[in-house]
C-alpha cells in the first residue's frame, strides 16, 4: 500500500513541469523492467515462426530470431536452430558462438548446441584471407589512383566485413566510399548501406544523420520513388526508438506501398502497419487518427495486411476505447517480439491508455467510476488509483468525489487565471527589479565582495579600492542582464 | 555658560528659513559649539544644558553637551542614559547633520552600555529613531552601519516585530563610494541575513526568501561565509514558500550557487528528499541532516518546513478529490514529525483539517456519516470545494500591482539617470568616443543605443526586452579562498 502511494506522490511532485519531467518518469517507471534484463515472453505469439522469418532478408533474418530466441522460451529452440542454420552460411563466428551458447541454455542436447570448432576453425582462416585479399586488391587500387576501382575496392571490403559481421569496420569501410563516389546513384547506395548498418547497430543517432545526407542526393523522380520509402522506414524507425512517437507515425504513414518487399532487410510491410498504427494511436487525437490515418491512401494498403491495426484504430476513433486496449492487450506478445518495439511498446500502451482515459472523459462533466472501469474493463480500486495518478501528473482535468465514487470535471475559469497569471509575472517583475536596483547600488558604492588581500588586515582591504570601480558600461548591464 | 545657551536657544532664528539659510545658520552654530570648551559644554550641576535644553528643538547644543560630558568622565553613562534613550528618541536629524561623528560617538558609547548590561531592547527605539534621522532627506532608505545594529539588536531581544518598521522600508541607497569608512560589504550582508532571520520569526517567508536572494546574488568577486549560511537558510524557505516545486533562482551567479551548493550539501539533500514527497523518505533524510542543521541552527527552520509537509499534501488532496474520508487522508502517511507507526490518530486528523479550514488555507466541509457497517463509529468526510476566487479581489490586487510596478520602473528611470550621469558611464563614453574610427566600433556604438531604453520611453516593456536583449552578464566572481572567509561574520 505504501509504495503505491509514494509512486503517486512522485507522480504529483513533477506535475508542475512540462512533459520532460513525464518522460522521465515513465523512464524511471519502466527501469526497474529493463535493469531486470530481458522481458520474457512465455506465451507463444500469435505469429509461425517460419512463415514470419521468411518474410525477412539478410541480417535481418538472423537479428529477429536471435531476438526470439532470446526473449521467448517457447520458440527460442527452434528459432535459434534456424539461425545457426543460417549463420553458418554466412561466416559470423561471433553471432555463431552467441547462437550456441544461448542454445545451450534452452537445449543442451540437441546436435547444434555443441561448437562447430572445426568451422569456427576453417572460417576464421577464410575470413582472414580474404580480409588480407581485399586489402591488399584496394591498395594496388589506391596506388593506381582510379577512383572507380577504389570505390569497388572499399565496397568489396565492406560488404565482405558485413557478412562476417564486423560492422563497425563494415561502416568505416563504406563511408570511405563517399570520397570516391562519382554519382548520385553510387552515393545513394553507400549511404543506404550505411543507413542499415546503423539500423543493425542501434544507432539511431547516425541513422539520422544518414537519413538528412541521403535527401541532399536523391535528384530524380525514379529515385524519389524507389528510394523515399525505405527512408521513410529508416527515420521513422530512428524516430521510434528516440519516443518521438508522432514524427516516427507520420513517417510510417507516408511510407508509399510500392515499397513492397524491397526493404525488407529492416521490416515487412506488416512491420510498418504495425510501427506506423500503434505509433499514431499513442501520439494522435481522435480526429488526426481519422484524418491522417483511416483516411490516408497510402497507410490503407498496408493497414489491411494487420487488420486488427485498424480495428483498434478504428475502435479508438469511434469511441470505443475498451475494444481498442483489448485489440491492443491481445497482440502483445508480439510486439515484445520485435526489436524495434520491444522497449516502447510498455510507454506506447501505457500512451494510449492514458489518452484513452482523457478522450473518454472529455464529453462528461461527471462520471462514476464503476462506468469508468467497466469501460475500461478494470477493477473499480485499479481505476481511481490509474486515475489520480493522471491528475496528479495534470494530464487529466478532474476531481474524483470518493464517498460518491464520481469523477467530476473540474470547472475552470480562464478569466481569473488570466489574472492570476498575471499578478503572478507582475510580482516576479517587480522582486526581479528589485533585487537588480540593490546590485548596481551596492556596485555603485563599491561595497562589492572582495576576497580578503594576504597579509592584508581585513579593514584596510576596504580603503584601497576607491580607484578600481566598475565601468559605467558593466554597471548598465548589471542593471538589465542576468534575465528577469 | 550662558552664551553657549544663548545660541543654542537663538538657533534657528525663525520657523520660516529657507533651506539654504537655515544650513548657513545650523554650520555657524555648529562651529561656535564645536570652539567651546567641553567644561562650557557639559554644564554645571544647576545649570545643567540637558535640562534646559529640549531634545526636538535644540538637538544639537543636547548633542554637544552629551559629547563633552561623556569624554570628560565615561563613567557618566551610568546616570546618563535614560536621558540618552530620550535624546536618541526625539532628536532633530536636520540639526546634527554637521555632527554626525559627534553623534555616532555619543551612539556607540550608549550601544557599548547596552551591551555591557545586556539590555538590548533599549537600544531598538533610539536606533530606529536615529536610523531615520541619521541621512536625511533618504532616511531610512540609505543604508548606514546602525541598520545591521538595529536589527542585530532586535534578534538579540527577541522583539522580531519591532524591526519591522526598518525592515519594511527598502532600502534604495547605500552610502557613496568612500562615504562612510564604517559601511563594509558584511554589514549589507549581515544586514539582509538578520533581515531575512526575523521575517522568518514573523513567518513573512516571501520577504525572507528576498532578502536572502539578495545576499546569495551580491555581486562581488569571492564569496562570503555569509552567502553560505544564507543559502542554508534559503532552501529551506523556499521549500516553506514552494514545498516540492524546489529550484534555484536564476539570479545568484553561478560561482557562488557553485560553492554554496557544496558547503551546503545536507540542505540540498533535504529539500530534493521533500521535494520526491515520499514521507518515509523525508524522515529518514531528516533524522541524517538533523543534527546538522542543530549545529547550524537551522532545525527549527527544518521543523516547520517538516509541518508544513502535511499541510501542502493536503492542500495537493483538493486538487484531486473532491471528497476524501480522513481515513484514507491518514493513510497517506504525510505526517512526517511523527514516526511511522505511530502516526496521529484519526480525531487528531480531523481537528488538524479543521483547523486549516479555519485559516482559509483550503475550503473544505467535514461531515460524519454512519459507517456502512451501522455501528457506533462513523466516518468522517472531508468535502473539498473549490476555492472561490472573486474577481473583484484580483482586481484589486492588480490594481495595487500595477501602482508598485510604476513606481519601481520610475525608480528604475531615475537609477538609471544617475548612472548616465556617473563617472564611469562617462569616462566609458569618452573613451569609446576616443577610441573611435574602426568597423568594431561601428557595431559598439549601436550597441550602446540600445542600451539606452529606458532615457525617453521607459516602458515596462522596454525594460524587459532590454533585460531579454542584454543576456546574462556574469562578472569574474571566481576568487574564492575558503581560508580566508571561513570565519564566521556573525556570532549567533
Amino acid at each position: 500500500m505504501a509504495d503505491q502511494f509514494s509512486m503517486l506522490d512522485e507522480g504529483g511532485a513533477s506535475s508542475g513541469n512540462a512533459q520532460y519531467d513525464d518522460f522521465d518518469q515513465n523512464l524511471s517507471g519502466q527501469q526497474p523492467a529493463a535493469a531486470a534484463a530481458a522481458i520474457m515472453v512465455s506465451d507463444l505469439p500469435r505469429f509461425d515462426l517460419e512463415q514470419y522469418i521468411a518474410n525477412y532478408a539478410g541480417r535481418m533474418k538472423t537479428t529477429r530470431l536471435m531476438f526470439i530466441g532470446n526473449h521467448c522460451p517457447p520458440l527460442a529452440t527452434e528459432a535459434l536452430k534456424t539461425a545457426i542454420g543460417i549463420i553458418k552460411n554466412d561466416k559470423d563466428v561471433r553471432l555463431y558462438r552467441q547462437a550456441v551458447q544461448t542454445l545451450q541454455v534452452y537445449a543442451p542436447n540437441d546436435a547444434d548446441a555443441k561448437l562447430d570448432e572445426d568451422w569456427i576453425e576453417r572460417t576464421t582462416r577464410e575470413v582472414k584471407q580474404k580480409t588480407d585479399r581485399l586489402e591488399a586488391e584496394l591498395k594496388s587500387y589506391k596506388n593506381n589512383m582510379i577512383k572507380e576501382s577504389i570505390r569497388i575496392g572499399h565496397k568489396d571490403l565492406g560488404d565482405h566485413f558485413y557478412t562476417t559481421g564486423d560492422l563497425p569496420s563494415a561502416y568505416r569501410a563504406y563511408s570511405r566510399m563517399r570520397d570516391y563516389c562519382t554519382s548520385n546513384k553510387q552515393m545513394l547506395d553507400m549511404t543506404l548501406s550505411c543507413i542499415l548498418i546503423c539500423i543493425d547497430q542501434a544507432q539511431y543517432n547516425s541513422v539520422q544523420t544518414n537519413v538528412a545526407k541521403i535527401r541532399n542526393h536523391i535528384r530524380s523522380d525514379d529515385d524519389l520513388k524507389v528510394h523515399e520509402p525505405k527512408i521513410n522506414i529508416a527515420s521513422g524507425i530512428a524516430l521510434l526508438a528516440a519516443g518521438n512517437y508522432l514524427e516516427a507515425a507520420r513517417k510510417f504513414i507516408d511510407t508509399n506501398p510500392s515499397v513492397g518487399t524491397d526493404y525488407n532487410a529492416v521490416a515487412t510491410m506488416n512491420d510498418i502497419a504495425v510501427y506506423g498504427g500503434l505509433t499514431a494511436l499513442a501520439s494522435m487525437d481522435r480526429n488526426m487518427l481519422k484524418t491522417e490515418v483511416l483516411e490516408s491512401s497510402t497507410f490503407r494498403t498496408f493497414l489491411e495486411l494487420e487488420p486488427h491495426i485498424r480495428r483498434a484504430v478504428a475502435a479508438f476513433h469511434s469511441a470505443r476505447y475498451g475494444e481498442c486496449l483489448s485489440i491492443l492487450e491481445a497482440y502483445r506478445n508480439d510486439y515484445y517480439l520485435d526489436p524495434f518495439l520491444q522497449k516502447h511498446i510498455d510507454r506506447i500502451y501505457e500512451a494510449v491508455r492514458t489518452k484513452s482515459i482523457v478522450q473518454y472523459f472529455i464529453p462528461y462533466s461527471c462520471v462514476t467510476l464503476d462506468a469508468m472501469s467497466t469501460a475500461f474493463g478494470v477493477p473499480a480500486e485499479e481505476m481511481e488509483k490509474e486515475l489520480v495518478r493522471l491528475i496528479e501528473g495534470g494530464k487529466l482535468n478532474a476531481r474524483i468525489d470518493t464517498q460518491n465514487r464520481l469523477v467530476t470535471s473540474k470547472e475552470t475559469q480562464l478569466r481569473v487565471e488570466v489574472h492570476r497569471g498575471t499578478l503572478a509575472m507582475a510580482e516576479e517583475y517587480e522582486r526581479a527589479a528589485r533585487l537588480r536596483m540593490l546590485q548596481i547600488n551596492v556596485a555603485r558604492s563599491g561595497l562589492e565582495i572582495r576576497a580578503p588581500k594576504q597579509g592584508l588586515g581585513g579593514g584596510a582591504g576596504m580603503g584601497g579600492m576607491g580607484g578600481m570601480g566598475l565601468g559605467g558600461r558593466e554597471l548598465r548591464s548589471m542593471m538589465f542582464g542576468n534575465g528577469v | 555658560m550662558e552664551r553657549f545657551i544663548g545660541n543654542v536657544l537663538a538657533f534657528p532664528a525663525s520657523a520660516d528659513l529657507t533651506g539654504a539659510e537655515y544650513n548657513k545658520d545650523l554650520k555657524a552654530l555648529n562651529d561656535i559649539l564645536s570652539k567651546l570648551s567641553a567644561q562650557t559644554l557639559a554644564g554645571t550641576r544647576d545649570n545643567d544644558p540637558l535640562e534646559l535644553l529640549d531634545n526636538r528643538a535644540n538637538s544639537l547644543g543636547i548633542l554637544f553637551s552629551f559629547f563633552a560630558r561623556l569624554s570628560i568622565d565615561k563613567n557618566e553613562i551610568q546616570t546618563l542614559w535614560p536621558k540618552l534613550i530620550d535624546f536618541f528618541s526625539e532628536f532633530d536629524g536636520r540639526q546634527i547633520k554637521y555632527a554626525k561623528d559627534q553623534l555616532m560617538a555619543v551612539l556607540k558609547a550608549f550601544l557599548h552600555f547596552c551591551d555591557v548590561c545586556n539590555k538590548p531592547i533599549l537600544a531598538l527605539k533610539p536606533l530606529e529613531h536615529t536610523i531615520a534621522q541619521l541621512n536625511l532627506p533618504a532616511g531610512s532608505k540609505m543604508f548606514s552601519s546602525l541598520h545591521t545594529r538595529f536589527v542585530k539588536k532586535c534578534l538579540d531581544a527577541r522583539s522580531f516585530r519591532a524591526a519591522l518598521t526598518i525592515l519594511d522600508i527598502d532600502i534604495e541607497e547605500f552610502p557613496p563610494k568612500g562615504g562612510d569608512k564604517d559601511v563594509t560589504y558584511r554589514d549589507v550582508l549581515q544586514y539582509y541575513l538578520y533581515g531575512a532571520m526575523i521575517y522568518m520569526a514573523n513567518k513573512k517567508w516571501k520577504r525572507a526568501s528576498d532578502f536572502l536572494q539578495f545576499v546569495l546574488s551580491y555581486p562581488g568577486s569571492a564569496i562570503s561565509q555569509i552567502q553560505v549560511e544564507a543559502f542554508k537558510k534559503f532552501i529551506l524557505v523556499t521549500l516553506m514558500l514552494e514545498g516540492r516545486n524546489f529550484q534555484y533562482p536564476k539570479t545568484i551567479p553561478p560561482p557562488t550557487l557553485k560553492a554554496c551548493r557544496i558547503l551546503g550539501r545536507p540542505y540540498e539533500a533535504f529539500a530534493t528528499a521533500y521535494a520526491t514527497g515520499n514521507p518515509d523518505l523525508l524522515r529518514r533524510e531528516a533524522a541524517l541532516v538533523k543534527e546538522i542543521f542543530q549545529q547550524d541552527g537551522n532545525w527549527g527552520l527544518a521543523e516547520q518546513c517538516l509541518e508544513n509537509f502535511r499541510r501542502l499534501g493536503i492542500k495537493a488532496l483538493t486538487s484531486t478529490y473532491s471528497t476524501l474520508s480522513v481515513e484514507a487522508i491518514s493513510s497517506r502517511d504525510l505526517d512526517v514529525l511523527g514516526s511511522r507507526n505511530n502516526s496521529t490518530s484519526l480525531e487528531d486528523l480531523e481537528r488538524y483539517i479543521l483547523d486549516m479550514i479555519d485559516q482559509k488555507e483550503i475550503k473544505a466541509s467535514l461531515s460524519h456519516l454512519p459507517s456502512q457497517s451501522g455501528g457506533q463509529a462513523t466516518s468522517c468526510m472531508v468535502s473539498f470545494h473549490d476555492l472561490p476566487s472573486s474577481e473583484t479581489d484580483i482586481l484589486q490586487d492588480l490594481e495595487a500591482q500595477i501602482a508598485r510596478t510604476v513606481h519601481i520602473t520610475s525608480q528604475a528611470r531615475q537609477l538609471d539617470r544617475k548612472l548616465g550621469i556617473s563617472k564611469e558611464w562617462i569616462n566609458y563614453t569618452t573613451k569609446k568616443g576616443r577610441g573611435g574610427g574602426g568597423p568594431a566600433d561601428h557595431g559598439d556604438q549601436g550597441y550602446e543605443e540600445d542600451d539606452y531604453p529606458m532615457q525617453g520611453r521607459g516602458s515596462l516593456m522596454d525594460i524587459v526586452a532590454a533585460a531579454e536583449a542584454q543576456g546574462y552578464m556574469a562578472g569574474d566572481y571566481i576568487d574564492y579562498d575558503p581560508a580566508d572567509d571561513m570565519r564566521p561574520d556573525y556570532d549567533d
